[in-house]
């Protein structure tokens, strides 16, 4: 979200100033919040911005969140992975779809703060070496999008089901991908394009 | 989205301990309902408790760890063989990326979908309103309730809830003031005025585990739903059956509906309609009439009997089939 980086960069801002001062409080607010004390069993973190460690295309990152940020506000804002779209904002079209641990989900939907220490894999970090994965390249050679838009997350869940089903049937494809919604309709091409893939 | 504290707990009585002293405070499943609530600012909590990676000890067949993610639920071959309703109901929810992410705990206390309740521009008396938006002449409520109580008219949003009512699986629940054991069909409550929550569950309380029995009725048992669209869609109607036949006559029957009123539904006396007779095509349209006798449709979603009916009919028509 860009005000959450308007906001986070204004504080540290403040921070940099003295501002600790005129906020009355000598601790910055992320060891403050630290300090105060979680119940038994619990452990706190924020509501300041906290360090947020993550495995992101094959690489170890580090992203500093306040707790409401998404995983995919994270990606775009901060660590500019700009592939996972943002268009719905409540897991109901698939354009944000990443992989989390190798499972597919929608990053508008899950906190970043709940994708520390997983493995965080983007349309981005398909490729390898420089070269398409096969369903990237099927998508080229078979026209599967048109604006592009729902492209990069329908690429991580076709990609996803051939990890996991190497030979899917139709209807397979059909349910593999049935949380992709595709608005220019180009359906008809992803199919062929995720049966060449999987040739 | 308002900022809140979280925090990840190691145990589920330790997060019911946690909630039961904070003041604003919410669990969190995988969060896939409770993030749109948070950025619509339907709940502006200060604290959010996450239970994911809170151990819970599940290992034995038939009992669900609340995090159990709808995807795992749906990949366990223990319940497709025991409870078939489950089955269906945690494959059929959402999407894939979805059922990858919500908890089963998650899915039983999860929110209505009105978009009245979703949307504080609109009165709701669940909201603590005097009126509630879905009842005006001129409001949208093709999904809502077909059963209507007096405060909310609501339509019950889970797919698991029905399934598990069905199967007469029992929720653990559990709370500093002493944990305890419900029948599923038991969890829920009607709407009351400025009450958000539609579980009987007391501040802090939470599920813990879900046990499935392996008994006759739970293995003779189906989940069917209508959607608008095959993915995606909450169901606009879903019927939850199972039956026990013995000796060629029905010993025991649950048919639950989902979707048609603000709690799942018991068809108590589509269930009566069937015990001590035989199942078959006479005793169905008897069960499906019963069901929906009491139906009091909202002018724009009459469609919810008619299909519900036939829901009904097609669950006990499986469950005939079924051995
Ligand atoms: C596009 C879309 C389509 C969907 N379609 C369907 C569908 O067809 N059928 C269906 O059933 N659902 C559907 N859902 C809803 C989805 O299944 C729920 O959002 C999900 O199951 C909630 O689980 P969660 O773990 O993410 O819960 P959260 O969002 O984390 O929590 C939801 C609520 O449950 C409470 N809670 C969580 N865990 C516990 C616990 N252990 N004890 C007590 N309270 C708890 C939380 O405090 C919160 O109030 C859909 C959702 C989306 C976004
Ligand atoms: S139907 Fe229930 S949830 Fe919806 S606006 Fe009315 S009172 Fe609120
Ligand atoms: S932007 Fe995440 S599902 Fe639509
Ligand atoms: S190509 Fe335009 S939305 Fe799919």
């Amino acid at each position: 979200m860009a005000d959450d980086k308007i906001r986070v960069s204004r504080r540290d801002i403040l921070r940099g100033a003295g501002a600790a001062a005129i906020l009355g409080t000598a601790l910055p607010a992320s060891a403050k919040e630290a300090a105060a004390k979680a119940p038994a069993g619990l452990t706190r973190h924020g509501p300041g911005a906290v360090p947020v460690s993550i495995g992101l295309n094959g690489k170890a990152a580090k992203v500093m969140v306040e707790p409401r940020v998404t995983l995919l506000d994270a990606l775009r804002d901060r660590l500019d992975l700009t592939g996972a779209k943002r268009i719905c904002d409540r897991g109901a079209c698939g354009g944000c779809t990443v992989w989390v641990n190798g499972k597919t989900v929608n990053s508008c939907t899950m906190l970043a703060i709940d994708a520390a220490g997983a493995d965080v894999r983007t349309v981005e970090g398909l490729a390898q070496n420089g070269k398409l994965h096969a369903v990237q390249a099927a998508f080229v050679e078979h026209d599967a999008l048109q604006c592009g838009f729902c492209t990069s997350g329908m690429v991580m869940s076709c990609a996803a089901l051939l990890k996991n089903n190497p030979k899917p049937t139709l209807d397979e494809i059909k349910a593999g991908i049935a949380g992709n919604l595709c608005r220019c309709g180009t359906y008809g091409h992803i199919f062929n394009a995720v049966q060449e893939a999987s040739r | 989205m308002k900022n809140f504290a979280y925090y990840t707990a190691e145990s589920v009585p330790a997060a019911a301990r946690a909630l039961a002293g904070m003041k604003n405070a919410v669990a969190k499943g995988g969060g896939t309902d409770l993030l749109a609530l948070l950025k619509d600012r339907v709940l502006e909590p200060d604290e959010v408790v996450s239970l994911k990676g809170a151990k819970i000890d599940a290992k034995v067949a038939g009992v669900i760890a609340a995090t159990t993610t709808l995807a795992e639920l749906a990949a366990d071959p223990w319940i497709k063989k025991h409870a078939p309703a489950v089955h269906v109901a945690a494959d059929e929810a959402a999407t894939p990326q979805i059922r990858n992410v919500a908890t089963v705990g998650g899915n039983l206390c999860q929110s209505t979908r009105c978009w009245y309740y979703r949307n504080k521009n609109f009165a709701c008396s669940k909201r603590g309103d005097d009126a509630c938006a879905a009842l005006t002449a001129r409001s949208q409520h093709r999904y809502h309730a077909v059963f209507p109580h007096v405060a909310c008219a609501s339509a019950h949003a889970s797919n698991l809830a029905p399934a598990l009512i069905a199967v007469a699986a029992t929720v653990h629940c559990v709370h500093p003031d002493g944990d305890r054991a419900l029948d599923a069909g038991l969890l829920y409550q009607d709407p009351a005025k400025g009450r958000v929550q539609d579980t009987i569950l007391r501040p802090g309380e939470l599920i813990e585990r879900i046990t499935v029995p392996d008994s006759p009725l739970a293995r003779r048992s189906t989940y069917v739903e209508f959607r608008e669209r095959e993915s995606f869609d909450f169901s606009a109607v879903s019927v939850a059956a199972a039956v026990h036949i013995d000796g060629g006559k029905v010993i025991d029957a649950r048919i639950v509906l989902g979707a048609v009123a603000p709690k799942p539904l018991r068809a108590t006396a589509a269930e009566q309609a069937l015990v001590g007779q035989p199942l078959n095509a006479a005793t169905i349209e008897k069960a499906a009439a019963a069901a929906f006798a009491d139906a009091r449709p909202l002018s724009d979603n009459k469609y919810k009997v008619v299909i519900g009916r036939r829901l009904v009919m097609r669950a006990l028509a499986g469950l005939k089939e079924m051995r």
